[in-house]
C-alpha cells in the first residue's frame, strides 16, 4: 500500500515535470492571488498600522489644553506632576508658556523677534520633526528652518536671546545664548516660533515678572514689595456712619468690622490725645483669618479702601503687628503708623508728627529720634527669635528728642518690648514680610523685594498616550474643575479613518481571498479535467479512488508549494522596492512612493500555508469528480478534451 | 477451452475465468436523453487460454459490454444479473471457490476489491493505447508491475523481455535501435500499440482486453501487434484470456476460438449477443 502510494507520489510529480508549462501557469496564477494577499498583509503590518499608529498617536489628536477655570486651581511644575500622576493615559504635561523675544546670531546680525514655546523632553509635536532633543532646564533652543535660515544659523550654532521686561515703567533686557539642538520643518505659514524647556522659559518668565534667575545671572528689578500686607485696618470717623454699600463691600471682600471700645486700652491709645479719643469712632476691620493669626494679611491697601468708600473724611490706618527690635543694645517694639500729610487725624495725634506720612521717600524711625536708615535697612536680619538686629553702622543714628513715649505694655504682641520704635507703615509691613519670609533683601537693589513666586501655569498641554486615553483623562480634569479643551470631533475622525483603513484592509483582503480561492479552484478543476484521460488510464490499471484522489491533491498541492515560494520571493523584492526611497533628483522619485510593507514571518508562513491549503482545499473537489468518474468513461472524455 | 453458448458441461468449470449471463446494461445520453441498452442474455464463459473476438457492426454494443466484462463501467442493475464472476486468486471463500462473485462486489459496491482485481487479474490495451504520456516506453510497461508490487530485478527483466518480444529494441549489427527509454509520445502508431500491449499483459494478469486494435493502426499494423502478442501468451505460463472487440471480421476470425457476434436489435435503441461460436 505505501509502496503504491510512494508510486502515485512519483507519477504525480513526473506528470507535474512534464506539463512543465502547464505546471507554470497554474504556479502563476495561483501566485497571483498569494501575491498581493502577502502584500496586503505587508501593507497593513506595514504602512497601514504606521499611519493607523500615527492617527491614534497624532499629537494633535491626543493632545488636551487645560486651564484653570473658576474653582480648578493653578498649577506649578510640583503640581503638574503631582496631576499627571493621578491622570491614568497621560504621557506628557507641558506648560502652555509663550514668550516673545528678540533673538539673533550669536554677536552679531540682525535681531528677530521670535515667539518661543515651551517643551518638554518628549513633546510629540517635536518628536514628529525628529526635534525632541531638549534636555530639562538644558540652555538651548529647537528652531524652524525658516527662523534658521533668517538668523544665519544651523544646529549646533548659538544664537543669543534677548529677553525685555518693564517693571515700574523701567525697560531692562537681559541675554543669554542658547545653543540651538536642531532644526525643523516650518509648516506654510513660516511662522517665527522657537522651543526652549519649559523650566528655562519660566526663568525668562521669572526674569520679565521682575525676579531675580540666579542661574542665568539676571537680577531682580528694583522693586520693593509691595505694602499691602496689613493685619488690620482702623478705621476712624469723622461725623457719617458707613452706608450700607460700604458694608456690603466690606462683606464681600471677606472683611468684617468691629467697633472698638475705646474707653479700653488699645493699640492706639498712647498714641492719640485723651479728650479725641473720647470723640472719635474707631473701628476695626479684620478678616477671620487675620483675627486668628494677626501674621495674616488682608492684602488690601488704605488707599484702595479710602477710594472705593463713601466717606471721604473717614481715616483709614493700617496696623500691622509691632515687632520687636534692637538698636545697638536697646530693644524696642516696631511700631508702623503713617498719615497723610493733611489728614484730620493728625491734630488728635500725641504730635502731630507723629506718624510718618504715606510718601514717604525714606524710612524713618521715630523713637525719640527720627533719622534716615535707608541705606542701612539692607544688613537687617531675622534672628531666631523673631528679632530685627540693626548693625553698627546704625549707631550713628540722631539722639532722641524730647518726644513723649507712649506708655509701656500697650502693644499686643510686642510685650516685651520696653521701647516703641514708630516707623513707616509700609516699612514695618515689609518688615513683618520679612519675618514671614514673604520677602527677601537683594543685595544687588538694597531692597526688600518679593519672594520670587514659583512659576504657576495658567494653560498647560496635556499629551495622552494614545486618542483613546483622551476622554477619561478630559473628564478627569472637568472634575477637577478645569476648564478643558480636547479634539473630540477630530478623535471622531480618526476612529472613523481607523475603522474605514481596517474595513478596507478587511474587504479588499476578503475579495482577494475569496477570489483567489475560487480562482484556484477553478483552475484545478480545469486541471483535473484536462488530466481525465489519464487519470482514466490509471484507473483502468486498477488505482483505486484514493490514488487518485492522492495524486490530483499531491499534485495541487506541490503547485501551492511552489506558488507560495514564488510568492514570498516576489513580495520580498517587490517589499524591498516599495520601500527604498528613490533618489530625490532621480525620474523614479517623481512616481515611486516609499510605502513600508512589513513581512513579518508570520505573514510569509500563513501566505505559504494559505497557497498551499488553498491548493489542496482547492483540488479536492476535482480530486472527487475525477476518484468517482468511470475509468473507461474518464479516458473516452480525456481522449476529446 | 469453451463457449458459454455450450455450456461446455463435458469441459471443466475449473478453468473458467471470467462468466457472465443475464446483463440488461443501459447506457444514457445525457444531451439527447435517450437510452441503448446491451444485453446479454445467454452464458458468456471464457476459459483460459481463449481468445475471445466479440464482433459486430458498430453502435451494437461491443465496447460498451467489454468495459462491463473488464469492471471500467459499474453494471446498470447489478442485482438483476444472472452470474458474473471471474476467476481471482485474492478472495476465495471459506469453501476455497477461487471465483469473485462480481454480481455481489458491485451489489455492495466493494471498490477496493473490484480495483483489486482489476489491478492484479486485468490488462487492458484499449483503442488508441492510452500510454501515460510523462513516462518512458519502459516506464510505462512497468507500472502495471508497480501497482502488483513486483520490484527490483524482476520487473527489471520482465520489463526488458516485454521489450525485446514486442519489437521495442534490436541489434542489428551496428544498428542500434531501443526504444525503452523513450518518450511514448515519440511513438510511431505501431509502436504505441506494441507498448499498450505489452503493458497489458505485464503484471501477468488472467484476462486480457483488447479494444479496437484497429481503430488506430492500418491491419497490417495491428494484426502484426497482436501476432506477437498471441505468441507470447502463447508461450507463457498457463496462458491468460484475451478478449477483442473488433469489428474486423477477418482480424476476428484470424485469431479468435471464440467469436461472439453482437446485432442491434431490431426495433429499439439496443444491442445483443446474437451468436457465440467456439472453434477448436
Amino acid at each position: 500500500m505505501l509502496a503504491r502510494f510512494r508510486y502515485y507520489t512519483c507519477l504525480a510529480l513526473r506528470d507535474l515535470i512534464r506539463l512543465w508549462s502547464s505546471t507554470q501557469h497554474h504556479i502563476l496564477i495561483v501566485a497571483g492571488i498569494c501575491l498581493p494577499i502577502l502584500l496586503l498583509l505587508g501593507l497593513k503590518r506595514g504602512h497601514v498600522e504606521e499611519l493607523r499608529r500615527e492617527l491614534m498617536t497624532s499629537p494633535t489628536g491626543r493632545q488636551i489644553v487645560f486651564w484653570a477655570s473658576q474653582d480648578g486651581e493653578l498649577l506649578d511644575a510640583v503640581g503638574l506632576d503631582a496631576l499627571q500622576k493621578t491622570l491614568d493615559g497621560a504621557e506628557l504635561m507641558i506648560p502652555d508658556q509663550r514668550r516673545v523675544v528678540s533673538a539673533r546670531r550669536a554677536t552679531e546680525g540682525q535681531p528677530l523677534t521670535l515667539t518661543l514655546y515651551s517643551t518638554r523632553k518628549g513633546d510629540p509635536i517635536l518628536g514628529q520633526y525628529q526635534a525632541d532633543v531638549l534636555q530639562a532646564n538644558e540652555k538651548a533652543i529647537v528652531l524652524p528652518n525658516n527662523v534658521a535660515e533668517a538668523l544665519g544659523i544651523d544646529t549646533g550654532d548659538t544664537v543669543e536671546i534677548t529677553v525685555r521686561r518693564e517693571v515700574n515703567g523701567q525697560d531692562e533686557t537681559a541675554t543669554i545664548a542658547l545653543v540651538v539642538k536642531a532644526v525643523y520643518p516650518a509648516g506654510a505659514d513660516k511662522s517665527d516660533i522657537g522651543y526652549v524647556d519649559s523650566g528655562v522659559l519660566s526663568s525668562f518668565e521669572q526674569f520679565v515678572r521682575g525676579y531675580a534667575v540666579p542661574d542665568f545671572k539676571w537680577q531682580a528689578a528694583p522693586v520693593a514689595i509691595p505694602d499691602t500686607y496689613a493685619a488690620y485696618l482702623y478705621l476712624f470717623e469723622k461725623g457719617q456712619a458707613l452706608t450700607r454699600d460700604d458694608m456690603e463691600y466690606l462683606a464681600n471682600r471677606g472683611l468684617k468690622i468691629e467697633e472698638i471700645d475705646t474707653s479700653q486700652p488699645w493699640e492706639l491709645t498712647d498714641f492719640i490725645k485723651p479728650d479725641a479719643m473720647v470723640r472719635l469712632r474707631a473701628l476695626r476691620i479684620f478678616s477671620e483669618s487675620s483675627r486668628a493669626d494677626p501674621a495674616r494679611r488682608l492684602n488690601l491697601a488704605p488707599s484702595e479702601l479710602t477710594e472705593v468708600l463713601s466717606i471721604p473724611d473717614d481715616v483709614a490706618i493700617p496696623w500691622n503687628v509691632p515687632l520687636e527690635a534692637k538698636f545697638e543694645d536697646s530693644a524696642a517694639a516696631l511700631v508702623g503708623f503713617s498719615l497723610p500729610r493733611r489728614c484730620w487725624l493728625r491734630g488728635d495725634l500725641i504730635a502731630d508728627d507723629l506718624a510718618f506720612p504715606f510718601d514717604a521717600s525714606a524710612i524713618g524711625v521715630v523713637w525719640p529720634f527720627r533719622a534716615s536708615v535707608l541705606g542701612e535697612s539692607a544688613a537687617l536680619r531675622v534672628t531666631g527669635d523673631n528679632r530685627f538686629v540693626l548693625p553698627q553702622s546704625a549707631a550713628g543714628l540722631q539722639p532722641p528728642s524730647n518726644r513723649p513715649l507712649p506708655a509701656e505694655g500697650n502693644l499686643q504682641s510686642s510685650t516685651h518690648a520696653t521701647e516703641v520704635a514708630i516707623v513707616p507703615v509700609d516699612f514695618l509691613a515689609r518688615m513683618t514680610s520679612l519675618h514671614h519670609d514673604l520677602a527677601i533683601y537683594d543685595p544687588e537693589t538694597k531692597l526688600i523685594a518679593p519672594v520670587p513666586a514659583t512659576v504657576v501655569f495658567d494653560k498647560v498641554r496635556l499629551f495622552a498616550r494614545t486618542i483613546d486615553d483622551v476622554p477619561s483623562i478630559a473628564e478627569r480634569l472637568y472634575s477637577a474643575k478645569f476648564a478643558v479643551d480636547a479634539e473630540d470631533e477630530r478623535i471622531q475622525e480618526i476612529h472613523e479613518q481607523d475603522s474605514s483603513l481596517r474595513l478596507l484592509v478587511f474587504v479588499v483582503g476578503l475579495g482577494v481571498f475569496l477570489f483567489g480561492v475560487l480562482t484556484v479552484i477553478s483552475v484545478l478543476v480545469d486541471s483535473t479535467d484536462r488530466k481525465r484521460g489519464t487519470l482514466g488510464i490509471l484507473r483502468v490499471m486498477g488505482v483505486s479512488k484514493l490514488g487518485v484522489f492522492w495524486i490530483v491533491v499531491l499534485r495541487a498541492a506541490v503547485i501551492g508549494f511552489l506558488a507560495g515560494c514564488l510568492s514570498v520571493v516576489f513580495g520580498k523584492l517587490l517589499a524591498a522596492f516599495l520601500e527604498w526611497p528613490a533618489p530625490a533628483n532621480s525620474i523614479l522619485a517623481a512616481w515611486k512612493p516609499t510605502v513600508r510593507i512589513s513581512l513579518t514571518p508570520q505573514d510569509i508562513l500563513l501566505v505559504f500555508l494559505g497557497a498551499l491549503i488553498c491548493a489542496a482545499v482547492g483540488a479536492i473537489y476535482p480530486a472527487i469528480r475525477a476518484s468517482r468518474i468511470d475509468p473507461f468513461d474518464a479516458i473516452v472524455e480525456g481522449r476529446f478534451r | 477451452m469453451a463457449s458459454a453458448d455450450s455450456a461446455s458441461s463435458s469441459d471443466s468449470d475449473s478453468d473458467i475465468v471470467l462468466e457472465l449471463d443475464g446483463l440488461v446494461q443501459r447506457l444514457h445520453d445525457p444531451q439527447s436523453g435517450a437510452e441503448f441498452v446491451v444485453e446479454v442474455d445467454r452464458p458468456l464463459q471464457v476459459r483460459q487460454g481463449d481468445f475471445v473476438a466479440i464482433f459486430g457492426p458498430s453502435g451494437c454494443g461491443k465496447t460498451t459490454l467489454l468495459t462491463v466484462l473488464g469492471l471500467l463501467r459499474q453494471p446498470s442493475s447489478p442485482r438483476d444479473i444472472g452470474v458474473f464472476r471471474i476467476r481471482g486468486s485474492r478472495a476465495t471463500d471459506s469453501s476455497g471457490c477461487p471465483y469473485v462473485d462480481l454480481k455481489e462486489a458491485w451489489c455492495r459496491r466493494q471498490h477496493s476489491l473490484i480495483e483489486h482485481i482489476r489491478r492484479s487479474h486485468i490488462g487492458f490495451a484499449l483503442q488508441s493505447g492510452e500510454l501515460l504520456a510523462s513516462l518512458t516506453v519502459a516506464e510505462n510497461i512497468a507500472v502495471p508491475m508497480h501497482l502488483n508490487g513486483v520490484i527490483g530485478d524482476e520487473r527489471r527483466q520482465r520489463v526488458r523481455d516485454l521489450v525485446d518480444a514486442f519489437g521495442l529494441r534490436r541489434q542489428t549489427g551496428l544498428d542500434h535501435y531501443d526504444l525503452s527509454r523513450k518518450r511514448v509520445n515519440k511513438l510511431s502508431g505501431g509502436e504505441y500499440q506494441r507498448v499498450s500491449l505489452a503493458r497489458a499483459i505485464a503484471h501477468r494478469p488472467s484476462i486480457v482486453f483488447v479494444d479496437e486494435p484497429t481503430a488506430a493502426l492500418n491491419r497490417e499494423m495491428a494484426r502484426g501487434a497482436l501476432e506477437q502478442f498471441r505468441l507470447l501468451e502463447a508461450s507463457g505460463s498457463g496462458g491468460a484470456a484475451t478478449i477483442m472487440v473488433t469489428h474486423d471480421e477477418e482480424l476476428a476470425n484470424e485469431f479468435a476460438n471464440v467469436i461472439v457476434r453482437m446485432a442491434p436489435v431490431v426495433g429499439r435503441p439496443a444491442g445483443r449477443i446474437t451468436d457465440i461460436l467456439r472453434r477448436s
